[in-house]
């Protein structure tokens, strides 16, 4: 479902992403039977959004650009004296 | 980088790194669920955490942990469902570490990561022998 979700994010004018992709978000997290599924929104430097799931996190940054891989990807730190995504050089940009 | 990941990107070399395929997988897959259950202690407290997280001390515990198939066994089998399931020896070896309850969300990254493992790692090898 993430997966689609991206794809579809993706399609969106970059400007809007960040916003479809917090709904879509908040679908998956609603919808999800399996088990339950949780992403949790952090803020991230330059304007950029962050969502942090189990395993792995999506960033979309202020020109929309989207990016997404493991945990590790991300690095934690201060974001304007809160936690937040400083740095996510460790993810993959979603062409 | 991180201020409050301790030493985040040497954890994550130290997992690539490691030879055996199992406990490489295994220790990469607790680091990344540590990060996640820890970004979601940063999401319901109301402050900045005073004590950082040592990720490369978590990543040696988790890959001595790991070296220990019997535990890394009974983890496979899915016996450790809840957090009150999961033996002493993860909750003893993380408590001079990091916070009591901290412990308990690392010690169930270990046993959730077995589970990972256990997709990633036990499917590939009967794949390739096809």
């Amino acid at each position: 479902m993430l997966q689609e979700a991206i794809s579809t994010v993706r399609r969106a004018p970059p400007t809007e992403r960040a916003e479809l992709m917090e709904s879509y978000i908040q679908k998956i997290e609603q919808t999800a039977t399996e088990e339950p599924w949780k992403a949790t929104r952090l803020p991230a430097v330059q304007g950029a959004s962050a969502w942090c799931g189990k395993t792995h996190s999506v960033v979309i940054d202020a020109q929309g650009n989207i990016f997404k891989g493991s945990n590790d990807g991300i690095a934690v730190g201060r974001v304007d004296g809160r936690p937040g995504v400083s740095a996510w050089s460790g993810l993959k940009s979603v062409p | 980088m991180s201020d409050f990941f301790l030493r985040q990107e040497q954890a994550k070399s130290y997992a690539n790194a490691i030879s055996d395929d199992s406990e490489r997988v295994f220790t990469q897959a607790a680091l990344c669920r540590a990060i996640g259950f820890l970004v979601q202690d940063l999401e319901s407290s109301s402050h900045f955490p005073e004590c950082p997280f040592d990720l490369l001390k978590f990543v040696h515990s988790v890959h001595a942990l790991v070296k220990d198939k019997k535990l890394v066994n009974d983890a496979l089998s899915g016996k450790y469902k809840n957090f009150e399931d999961i033996p002493d020896i993860f909750l003893t070896r993380f408590a001079n570490e990091a916070p009591a309850t901290s412990g308990r969300a690392f010690a169930f990254c270990g046993a959730d990561s077995a589970r990972v493992f256990e997709r990633d790692c036990r499917v590939k090898p009967a794949a390739a022998r096809r």
